[in-house]
């Protein structure tokens, strides 16, 4: 999946054990179906075949590609998955900003309509296009270890691929699990919150950079014009899947500071974002320190520095 | 399949997310249970209005309570039953009066009736498409029907589409009460064929679209033989075309819903209904908002202002107000409120009615008219 991955599962250790591998297994699955390196993978034979033939494809690749399709409509075209192909233009040795002359003819390969979905399978309409469907799979692959877990008996456990999480039921101490959530500064935790029986993602708008001229560009592009967004420093949203937490929080990254915040408070979803200053939002959240046992549940507080004597 | 009239982003976004594989091997096992109350008040007859009979019109009290839960992996199921008590005076028949309108002639004493009804619906839902099964009875004393209905769901998501059809039967039969004293129609029987049409389209993440079409025939006894005098033909096709918007705003976390529809049948009747209401809130906690509707029909062809005893019993002719030319107006409030897994929900809504309101013009008022005030509450519960 590209970033560190745990699990967490408690009850029963030679059932926890066979469970454990048993999601290992499918993670895996996940990755070598949907990695855009692969060359087995789904992603890799709809890619090779752009602009030339129909690539039949499963009920699970159909909806997450349908999935996907929602996302664009709800972000007006901000979050588009065939954006990827802009990785050409901005690699990493990078030392200027591309010209219009640049990203013309890869703006031209960006469009989420051209992506023909049938019943005999998905192609994408021009040569040269590509899908990336990494962020949604990882996501959702949290829900769909979550599912296996729950299904096989086991009533608490966390799984979290590189940031995105599911909490399969509370602790082992009957409470809300309690999750750090990363300063995008630096390391160390910044805030936390509990939650039990939901998904939470975290993403970040600087999580990776570029450096041109001495100002830091976010990762994140905008698919109409190519170029970065600038972005909250820092999204989490708690949501019933993950998968939908997940969207929730990108597509309020890629939307920029003011209407990503906007897109948060209107969805009605717990979330904390922090923006480029350090100022923290939250719905459902309060300044200050938690001291142990307190209501944290699906409540993102901030957690203040060690108190001076 | 989630329900097709929440509009938020994130109720699009989670039913979305529902149709992956992970989650439909184990359905939410969410179910819904509701109940409501509520009381339908007529405001009394204007006394200089009538010639005989009772001045209270009619006052309905409903309670009901509806089950809804999936079963297993596919399908989904809905029991419903309701109860109405209903008592007042109705018009009997139509006198010409001095001024050149009509004087109405009220049931005596007031009827004490109740209704019972029952309905449940089987569902077998697939991924993008559901079909369903109901069936129906309500029953007093009087009046027995049974129906069934068939109903077709289907989602294109490229195209953030959703086609819609329904079918139904339902036979009724009448027993009037007091046949052979009011030498009234001593049993008759009804019955009622539809099908429905609708297409749900998103236009933007915050707005959606419904164009609905409907046609029904009804056969069998249609004339009222409660009255003294009404005589309609044996057959009635009805159609309507519709259209429902709405638009969800950041502000407040607010929606506006707009409704109109459009009504025409082979008695000639035409109608129009435009409603609009507005909520504000967020769901998580107090929702509420105001409602405004407007009415405005043109009479049955054998529409008469009052009955016409010179004409042959063959011939159609009817006084009942409801087939006359009038408008009316109605306004509302609603409000709900979300603690948990139990929402509570009330609405008031006030009828006023009158030839004046009618985008066509009548030549008299029916002095039958109706204004009615509704109150109801309910309650919800998910589990």
């Amino acid at each position: 999946m590209g970033s560190p991955c745990e699990l967490k599962l408690s009850g029963d250790p030679a059932l926890c054990q066979q469970v454990a591998a048993d999601c290992q297994h499918e993670a895996m699955r996940f990755e070598t179906q949907y990695s855009r390196f692969t060359t087995n993978s789904i992603t890799a034979k709809i890619n090779a075949a752009a602009g030339e033939s129909v690539v039949p494809i499963d009920v699970e690749c159909r909806a997450i590609l349908e999935y996907a399709g929602v996302c664009w409509t709800l972000s007006d075209g901000l979050f588009d998955i065939t954006s990827g192909v802009l990785r050409r233009v901005w690699t990493k040795d990078r030392t200027q900003l591309p010209t219009s002359a640049e990203l013309r003819p890869i703006l031209a390969l960006i469009d989420w309509r051209k992506v023909e979905i049938s019943d005999a399978g998905v192609r994408l309409g021009v040569s040269g296009m590509e899908i990336d469907l990494g962020g949604v799979v990882k996501e959702y692959a949290a829900d769909a270890l979550a599912q296996r877990i729950r299904l096989a008996g086991i009533e608490s456990g966390v799984v979290n691929l590189g940031g995105d999480i599911f909490c399969v039921g509370k602790n082992p101490e009957g409470m809300p699990w309690r999750i750090g959530i990363k300063d995008p500064d630096g390391s160390g935790a910044i805030a936390q919150v509990g939650i039990a029986n939901a998904g939470l993602a975290t993403s970040g708008g600087y999580e990776r950079y570029i450096d041109i001229e001495g100002e830091r560009f976010s990762h994140l592009l905008n698919p109409a014009t190519g170029m970065p967004v600038k972005s909250l420093a820092s999204v989490s949203v708690i949501a019933e899947q993950s998968v939908v937490a997940g969207s929730i929080a990108t597509i309020a990254l890629l939307k920029g500071q003011a209407a990503g915040l906007r897109w948060l408070r209107a969805l009605e979803c717990p979330f904390l974002a922090i923006d480029a200053s350090g100022k923290f939002c939250t719905r459902s959240g309060q300044e200050g320190d938690a001291g142990p046992g307190s209501d944290l549940d699906q409540k993102f507080t901030r957690l203040t520095s060690i108190k001076p004597n | 399949m989630g329900p097709k009239n929440q509009l938020t982003p994130l109720a699009l976004l989670s039913a979305a997310a529902l149709s992956l594989p992970a989650f439909s091997a184990s359905q939410p096992t969410e179910r819904v249970v509701s109940v409501n109350t509520s009381v339908y008040q007529e405001g009394d007859t204007n006394a200089a209005e009538v010639v005989f009979g009772d001045l209270q019109r009619f006052r309905v009290k409903t309670n009901q309570f509806n089950l809804s839960a999936p079963i297993g992996r596919d399908w989904s199921m809905s029991l419903g039953y309701d109860n109405e008590a209903m008592s007042g005076a109705s018009p009997w028949g139509t006198v010409a009066a001095s001024d050149g309108s009509g004087d109405l002639i009220m049931s005596g004493a007031s009827i004490d009736d109740s209704r019972n009804g029952v309905d449940v619906n089987l569902t077998r839902h697939w991924r993008g498409q559901s079909l369903g099964v109901s069936v129906g009875y309500s029953g007093e004393h009087d009046y027995h029907s049974r129906s069934v209905g068939l109903n077709y769901e289907r989602d294109f998501f490229k195209q953030n589409t959703t086609l819609a059809l329904s079918l139904s039967y339902a036979s009724d039969e009448l027993t009037p009460t007091d046949a052979q004293l009011f030498q009234r129609l001593e049993k008759g029987s009804k019955h009622t064929r539809s099908f429905y049409a609708s297409v749900n389209q998103l236009l933007s993440p915050v707005s959606m679209l419904n164009l609905g079409f409907g046609i029904t025939k009804r056969t069998g006894e249609l004339s009222d033989p409660y009255k003294l005098r009404d005589v309609r033909p044996g057959k009635r096709v009805e159609r309507t075309l519709t259209a429902n918007y709405r638009r969800y705003f950041d502000w407040q976390t607010s929606s506006l819903a707009v409704d109109y529809r459009y009504f025409w049948d082979s008695y000639s009747v035409g109608a129009h209904t435009l409603a609009m209401s507005w909520m504000l809130g967020d769901e998580a906690g107090v929702q509420w908002g105001p409602m405004l509707r407007y009415y405005s029909q043109s009479a049955a062809a054998f529409y008469t202002p009052w009955d016409r005893y010179d004409q042959l019993e063959t011939i159609a002719q009817s006084s009942d107000f409801r087939l006359s030319t009038f408008g009316a107006v109605s306004y509302g409030l609603k409000a709900r409120y979300r603690i948990g897994a139990v929402q509570i929900s009330m609405q008031y809504e006030r009828y006023d009615s009158g030839s004046g309101y009618a985008l066509s013009s009548a030549k008299t008022e029916h002095p039958g008219l109706v204004d009615f005030e509704v109150l109801s509450l309910g309650a919800e519960y998910r589990f």
